[in-house]
């Protein structure tokens, strides 16, 4: 299996925080999904990963290549396409100049060629028509959107994106999902999201981190074979379910860590997986 | 599981120097298309195509030289007009940058090569200045005004080195737009530094003949002449040809300066050696046109 990014007990502090707490990962060409709750240090994990945020210790190795050498750092980012979970904008800057700045960033030197790549990713994420509008002008969703578009450039090898869907709606989603899909194919891609539907459509393998640590590592499927059996439907509420909801054809769905006996159960998803998986990890803790 | 680290793809051959002016060309445009700077500019190149159909033209001979000192004009502009423009217009245009920095700190230009791109389009201001003291310089020397007369005799070279002061102001002033963006990160920082800037400028116009204030007087970098108006006596401390390698260090001290934010490793240590050779020049410069250049006043009566 061949691993294009080696993390080897990452730890990173802010002041007395640990946001990451010694991580080891490895991750290989495809798409990986990272989930886990807010301040799980997703973000933090995004950052060092795009070499923006270098680990308070421990040690990480990228397509082969020390990030902490400037000089492999630049090498890095040359096969490297990031989303930050924001970004500003240029003042004035309409999403082609956005999109064009950073390819001559990326350094893109010769200008034809640049604005074909240009106009091809803003193709990719459905922007062609609103690329001479202004950054500002555009919905959060478009300008989300104008973002994933630089990250695209020169198809790299190597995707950090940071809740690529966040602002998107149905339909841009599920156009996006073709996008990132067909990206994959290619590259090693790392797509945080709060979206486990997302997760589920794209990913073959998902990450959960939670207080900097690791939760989970393995296959999708296998995460959800683990919420088999812990999924039911009544007529009634059940207080003592992890999650509990009135579907709309008026009966209760149920997550619990141990269902009652002869419940009808129904088929898990990634969702109910994942708050099995942080539940059972809190009563763990709470148990140690 | 068995690992195999990804050996390193074949990487595109990048020509770093063409990635660097691609960038600069468009901080460049930004800069040409910013408005603050876009009617620095039209002001200031109105003011020096003036020069030959105002007043001063018919100064030189006929008129009482008192009469009209806009023979100083162009420096003046140069430095009030592009210096403080271009260093208000660089200073946004780098701030608003930084809005994107996590967008463009994972690109392959490094910060550090960013800013050299910010610093090497502020040579828009400065060849716009050159521009217009090549005009003024041609103009004086085909007919020589009444600041000769003001001054006492001045040389060509010290002329020459007259006009160059404008042209640094206004590269210097663009440059210390950029500087103050990456250093000083709060909204108000270019309008503070311009304050501070024309207090200083203001300061240096103190009238006397102490060396202390020869040295003010030299060193503030908007500063040309100081003049108690009332006399129409002026003072010129210091040496004009010393002030010009002066000016030229502050210039490069501020690029520098600008350069070393997010810099590290290697690159750093050659920024913080560099930014103290040119700092020691820079300030042994100073010195020298402090305590070479002409010292006193030299009054209407005088001529």
């Amino acid at each position: 299996m061949n691993t294009t990014i080696h993390l080897d007990g990452v730890t990173r502090r802010y002041g007395s925080t640990t946001v990451l707490d010694g991580l080891d990962l490895d991750l290989s060409p495809g798409i990986t999904g990272l989930l886990g709750p807010n301040g799980a240090g997703k973000t933090t994990l995004l950052r060092i990963l795009a070499t923006v945020l270098a680990p308070s210790a421990g040690h990480c190795r990228m397509l082969g290549l020390d990030p902490d050498v400037p000089e492999e750092r630049t090498r890095i980012r040359r096969r490297l396409g990031y989303l930050p979970q924001e970004s500003g904008y240029p003042r004035g800057f309409t999403a082609f100049r956005f999109v064009d700045y950073v390819a001559a960033l990326k350094e893109w030197t010769e200008r034809d060629t640049r604005h074909a790549e240009v106009r091809r990713v803003l193709g990719l994420v459905g922007l062609s028509d609103l690329a001479g509008k202004r950054m500002r002008t555009l919905s959060g969703g478009q300008r989300r959107r104008a973002t994933l578009a630089q990250a695209l450039i020169g198809s790299p090898d190597l995707l950090v994106l940071d809740e690529p869907t966040t602002g998107l709606d149905p339909e841009q989603r599920a156009s996006l999902r073709g996008v990132l899909s067909g990206a994959g194919h290619r590259s090693t891609m790392l797509l945080a999201t709060h979206q486990t539907e997302d997760v589920a459509a794209l990913c073959e393998r998902v990450i959960v981190l939670d207080a900097g640590r690791v939760l989970w590592d393995g296959r999708v499927i296998d995460l959800v074979a683990t919420a088999a059996g812990k999924v039911w439907l009544s007529g009634d509420e059940e207080p003592a379910a992890l999650s509990s909801w009135r579907t709309g054809t008026g009966r209760y769905r149920h997550v619990a860590l141990d269902p009652p006996v002869g419940v009808e159960t129904t088929e898990p998803n990634l969702e109910d997986a994942y708050l099995l998986l942080r539940a059972e990890a809190a009563s763990d803790q709470v148990s140690a | 599981m068995s690992t195999v680290a990804v050996s390193p793809a074949p990487e595109p051959v990048v020509d770093e120097s063409r990635a660097l002016w691609a960038v600069t060309r468009y901080e460049a445009l930004r800069l040409v298309r910013h408005p603050i700077f876009l009617i620095a500019a039209l002001l200031f190149i109105y003011g020096t195509a003036s020069t030959p159909f105002n007043e001063y033209a018919n100064a030189s001979y006929d008129a009482p030289p008192h009469g009209d000192n806009s023979n100083l004009d162009y420096t003046v502009q140069a430095a009030f007009l592009l210096g403080l423009g271009g260093l208000i217009a660089m200073n946004r245009i780098t701030s608003s940058s930084g809005r994107s920095a996590e967008v463009l700190n994972a690109a392959p230009m490094a910060e550090p090569r960013r800013t050299l791109a910010l610093c090497l389009a502020c040579l828009v201001p400065g060849g716009l200045a050159l521009l217009g003291a090549g005009f003024v310089f041609y103009f004086w020397m085909t007919d020589p005004p009444v600041h000769t007369e003001n001054w006492g005799e001045f040389s060509n070279a010290e002329l020459a080195a007259v006009l160059a002061c404008g042209v640094l102001a206004a590269l210097g002033g663009s440059l210390l737009g950029v500087l103050t963006a990456r250093w000083w990160r709060w909204p108000t920082a270019a309008a503070v530094t311009c304050v501070l800037l024309i207090m200083w400028s203001i300061a240096g116009l103190v009238n006397d003949t102490n060396a202390l204030l020869t040295l003010n007087h030299l060193g503030s970098p908007f500063t040309l002449v100081s003049s108690n108006g009332d006399e129409w006596s002026w003072h010129l401390g210091g040496s004009w040809l010393w002030r010009v390698p002066y000016l030229v260090g502050l210039c490069a001290l501020a690029a520098i300066g600008a350069c070393a934010h997010g810099s590290d490793g290697e690159l750093r240590r050659r920024q913080v050696r560099w930014a103290t050779v040119v700092g020691v020049l820079t300030l042994a410069v100073l010195l020298i046109g402090t305590f070479t250049g002409p010292e006193g006043y030299y009054s209407w009566d005088d001529r």
